[in-house]
């Protein structure tokens, strides 16, 4: 070390003291960071996504201004979106095919309203991380607050949907029993697949760009192979079994078992349905850690 | 004390030549894959002591931006070991985080609780962000109807806000017109003053030599040299041209 670049680097120090002296009154520790290329600890992600809290707040709100601020009808698509599906869907089986359940309007928006929750969801996931690069490659933050906010979105717009259901239902005529108070329940057994395969669709949908485009035909055909527009009863006995396997089979039949026939969902079926569900948020979430310090380069 | 300790550092990107190829090398495992990987960064190492001003040179691809990415935490290494102690604060492009359909307000919130403030320390400093960005009767319009200047100062105000232990800068400056240039440059004098440590990208070698303590030449992913700013960057003017091959050298002395 030459003359001159030491005197520089006391200069800049003693300036330096100085700037301390007057703002360092809290006496906040600094916080130190270690980086290595150990894998991250399950843990920790989930402890620092805690103190990030308020991130994924923020991430949410924004999510939701975002997709109704520009709409002239606004936050009133909450409830015009299921209603306007629910016409589409009654024009097609009733008006086309003439077939149809009794209370089919109500029996399709038990289906359709989570359903929507759940496609928008995956949707908005495939692009949450792979349309942030510039965000992604500027600032760091745990990038799984972005999947997560875009669940606690439309877990948001699920209530709102819920809550029109819950209006049609008494509209109906149809008493609401205690068992409508298992509702939540149901929801959260949804959200917690839908959050697992968002965890797991985020990432994907950036080594894969072509996902995108297969999942559109795919979620079509799983609405199809679910009992959304037509009941369990209708599917022959000896498919059933394969048939409830898929955790949309138990979801939407308890929703309506709970608001439509005031009974007890299927206890075995969405119990199944809640392993799935806690599986698949476990392994989407063990993957999504996995491969975050990955995408950040791929991206 | 030393604010950043990088011990050997190194990163790893894989390249394939298009999409497909990737999707194949992922069906196909191994061998394609180690073909296809490079070390933008490897075996770098140095210490940034506190009150240090650290630049960063080098020819483009280098690795520069890399290094500072991986200071920011937005990297991780896939080698050795980087310590850092305080809070980082990547000035790296302004206004990232943007959304265009929010309102300027809703998105210094964003950028703020992004960056890692709390809301309360946005509540503090939204007043003072929205002046310095002069953008008082704009702040609650969406984004998407500011100029580039507008959204770039507005980018410039947050991300001057928040008061790092360790400024990260890659070759920003020049934001807006004349005027806020001025003043932006201001603000990053003061800066200079309140961090802790420094470290600056950029091919302005006047800068380096005004304003660096130390200065580090970065080439192929690894450190060529580092050292006082005068002589580095004497060195780098020198070699820095692509370099003669052995031959050329042995035609040219006989």
């Amino acid at each position: 070390m030459d003359k001159p670049l030491k005197s520089k680097v006391r200069e800049r120090y003693n300036a330096h003291a100085k700037m301390t002296m007057l703002t360092d009154r809290t006496g906040s520790p600094t916080p130190q960071t270690l980086y290595t290329a150990k894998p991250t600890v399950l843990g920790s992600v989930l402890k620092e996504l805690l103190r990030r809290r308020e991130l994924i707040v923020y991430l949410t709100i924004s999510q939701l201004k975002q997709s109704y601020q520009n709409l002239a009808l606004g936050y009133l698509w909450w409830f015009l979106n299921p209603l306007l599906w629910m016409v589409v869907y009654w024009l097609l089986v009733v008006g086309i095919f003439d077939r149809g359940e009794p209370n089919y309007p109500l029996f399709l928006l038990c289906a359709i309203i989570p359903w929507r929750a759940f496609v928008t969801s995956i949707g908005q996931a495939m692009t949450c991380i792979s349309g942030q690069e510039r965000l992604i490659k500027q600032i760091p933050f745990p990038k799984a607050a972005l999947p997560l906010s875009v669940v606690l979105a439309n877990t948001v717009n699920l209530v709102f949907g819920l809550l029109v259901l819950l209006a049609v239902t008494l509209a109906y005529g149809i008493p609401l029993t205690p068992y409508a108070l298992l509702l939540p329940l149901v929801a959260l057994v949804q959200i917690a697949f839908t959050a697992g395969l968002a965890f797991l669709l985020s990432v994907l949908a950036v080594y894969f760009a072509d996902l995108q485009n297969f999942m559109q035909f795919f979620t079509r055909i799983w609405l199809y192979l679910s009992p959304a527009l037509y009941a369990v009863e209708r599917v022959p006995v000896r498919f059933r079994t394969l048939f409830m396997i898929n955790p949309f089979a138990p979801i939407f039949t308890s929703y309506r078992d709970v608001l439509m026939y005031g009974r007890a969902p299927d206890w075995f079926w969405l119990g199944v349905a809640a392993l799935l569900a806690a599986a698949v948020l476990i392994v989407g979430f063990w993957y999504f850690v996995r491969e975050e310090p990955r995408i950040v380069k791929v991206i | 004390m030393s604010v950043i300790e990088a011990t050997d550092i190194g990163v790893r990107f894989r390249k394939y030549r298009s999409r497909r190829r990737r999707l194949r090398a992922w069906l196909l495992r191994k061998e394609e894959r180690q073909a296809s990987e490079f070390w933008a960064l490897r075996g770098v190492t140095f210490r940034v002591e506190e009150g240090e001003v650290l630049g960063v040179i080098g020819p483009n691809g280098a690795g520069k931006s890399t290094l500072l990415r991986v200071i920011a935490g937005i990297y991780r290494p896939d080698e050795g070991e980087l310590r850092v102690r305080g809070k980082v604060s990547p000035l790296l492009t302004l206004g990232a985080g943007f959304r265009p359909d929010l309102t300027g307000r809703d998105n210094i919130y964003l950028n703020g609780v992004l960056l890692g403030l709390s809301r309360r320390e946005v509540d503090a400093r939204v007043d003072e962000i929205v002046s310095f960005a002069e953008l008082k009767d704009f702040i609650d319009q969406p984004v998407r109807t500011y100029s580039s200047g507008m959204t770039a100062r507005l980018g410039f105000a947050i991300a001057t806000s928040l008061e790092p232990d360790i400024l990260l800068i890659d070759e920003v400056l020049g934001v807006g017109d004349e005027r806020f240039r001025r003043k932006s440059e201001d603000r990053m004098r003061e800066f200079l003053h309140k961090a802790k440590a420094i470290v600056v990208v950029t091919h302005s070698m006047g800068f380096i030599r005004k304003f660096c303590t130390r200065a580090l030449w970065v080439e192929r992913g690894r450190v060529r040299l580092m050292g006082d700013p005068e002589s580095v960057v004497a060195h780098y003017l020198r070699e820095g041209r692509p370099r003669p091959t052995a031959e050329q050298v042995a035609s040219r002395r006989s």
